[in-house]
């Protein structure tokens, strides 16, 4: 069972040139980390990881962007509803995006605890 | 609920997006649709959610937005890229259309009071008279550009039709010639109504012609016309607009009309007709010439906008029309810039020189 990350839903700082549609983008794409999965199974897995529910439009527009990118790829449609899975380009954006966070959130919390929290 | 009614739900608001992303995205997006409404029967957000993603989808197709967006739905080979740069080129014709009424307005007007001028008052606002000398020159500029523009395209579409001509259809990767003819005709048509009703119309131009500006009196005459229904008279119905002959007030209904039909025909004409790579180069530096004139007739209105004072009856007064015509011009320029940004971009990505 492959470890879950909880994605920051307003990151901007990652996959550079999708602007408004990192945040989405990085859901997403850590979302299909776990598996090949369609519009609805990824509403519903990102709103489970991330407590976020990503709106239709926002969700295609996001895909649309990922799929021209090569970071994903669409499987053949099943009953009008078409799978998508993550990509090695997407799985090596991902884990620059992640690794980057990471450094990030690593950063804070070091900091948080010297100067902030007593535990 | 009934079973029917998300499904008839969701095929409205995949009606937000053009058809080429409903033919790649429709089937699967609709199904994701129909399982939110199921879900959540009431959603203003993905209402909104979705015309804003369609509307974004809309003007990548046409050229004008982001093109990572319409190579998901075009792809990324060659032909895809030429017939993004004849979309975004399509679309800044249209721009360039509302530039010419929009920028006839402030043009006419001040060549108007700049005739009045030079016979009633010594010393004119040296900032009118300027705005004037570049809306005007700017304006001429901008209307030989797009006769040099639309010289290729006409050519091709004929050469279209006439390779077509008895063939139905068309080859496989050739527009048939219908696909030509009928936007063709529409723009021979209503060109030809708009000359023609501009030149009658024109008699009743108020200037002399030309005196104290070089704009000749027959393209300032024509000019004027052809844009005469933006104007104030409309705001007066029972006074001004009554003292016009009934051929002149119908003039002012359907000559916006028309002139609305051309400009969507050329759009189209344009995307349709498959302008070669070499022509689409040249079509892109057109483009991009225009595109620099295109702050000139902008800034002159917008400095005569700003300066004119606020006595109606004081020469070089600009009103609410000019004002309005000033924000539609401020308005246009960066959709423009970004039309001819884009369709240089796809020209390069293509193979092409811009």
């Amino acid at each position: 069972m492959p470890k879950r990350d909880r994605a920051q839903p307003d990151d901007e700082t990652g996959l550079a040139g999708f602007g408004r549609y990192a945040g989405p983008a990085t859901l997403i794409l850590s979302s299909l980390a776990g598996g090949p999965k369609h519009g609805y199974a990824l509403t519903k897995d990102v709103e489970e990881f991330a407590g976020v529910r990503l709106a239709p439009g926002t969700l295609y527009e996001a895909l649309a962007r990922l799929e021209s990118q090569g970071m994903i790829e669409a499987l053949e449609p099943a009953d009008r509803r078409r799978p998508y899975q993550l990509t090695a380009a997407g799985a090596a954006a991902l884990r620059a995006h992640l690794d980057a966070q990471r450094r990030v959130t690593d950063t804070g919390l070091r900091r948080l605890r010297a100067r902030w929290v007593t535990e | 609920m009934s079973g029917q009614a998300p499904a008839r739900r969701a095929a409205r608001l995949v009606r937000w997006y053009p058809a080429g992303w409903r033919a790649r995205y429709g089937a699967e997006f609709a199904e994701l649709l129909i399982a939110d409404i199921t879900e959540r029967p009431r959603s203003a957000a993905r209402a909104l959610d979705v015309a804003r993603g369609g509307l974004t989808a809309r003007l990548a197709a046409a050229g004008l937005a982001g093109s990572p967006l319409a190579e998901a739905v075009r792809g990324v080979t060659p032909q895809a890229r030429y017939r993004q740069v004849s979309a975004s080129l399509g679309s800044l014709a249209g721009l360039l259309a509302v530039f010419l009424v929009a920028g006839s307005v402030p043009c006419s007007e001040l060549v108007i009071d700049r005739q009045a001028l030079s016979r009633s008052t010594p010393s004119p606002p040296a900032s009118a008279l300027l705005a004037t000398d570049v809306i005007s020159a700017a304006m001429l500029l901008l209307l030989a550009l797009a006769v040099l523009a639309a010289l290729p395209v006409l050519v091709a579409a004929l050469a279209t039709v006439g390779a077509a001509g008895f063939r139905r259809g068309g080859r496989a990767g050739r527009p048939g010639a219908g696909r030509v003819l009928r936007p063709a005709a529409v723009l021979l048509a209503g060109a030809t109504f708009l000359f023609i009703g501009a030149r009658h119309f024109g008699n009743g131009w108020p200037g002399t012609g030309g005196n104290g500006s070089f704009v000749p009196a027959g393209l300032a005459a024509f000019e004027w016309a052809l844009c005469l229904s933006v104007s104030a008279y409309w705001a007066h119905p029972a006074s001004l607009l009554a003292s016009f002959p009934r051929p002149e007030v119908y003039w002012m209904a359907a000559s916006p009309v028309v002139l609305a039909a051309c400009v969507i025909a050329a759009a189209v004409l344009v995307r349709r007709v498959g302008l070669a790579p070499r022509v689409l180069a040249f079509e892109v530096r057109v483009a991009g010439a225009a595109c620099a004139v295109l702050p000139a007739v902008a800034g002159a209105a917008a400095c005569w906008v700003a300066t004119s004072g606020g006595r109606l009856t004081a020469p070089f007064h600009a009103g609410l029309i000019d004002l309005a015509c000033t924000v539609v011009l401020a308005l246009a320029l960066p959709a423009a810039a970004r039309a001819v940004r884009l369709a240089r971009r796809e020209l390069l990505l293509a193979g092409g020189r811009p």
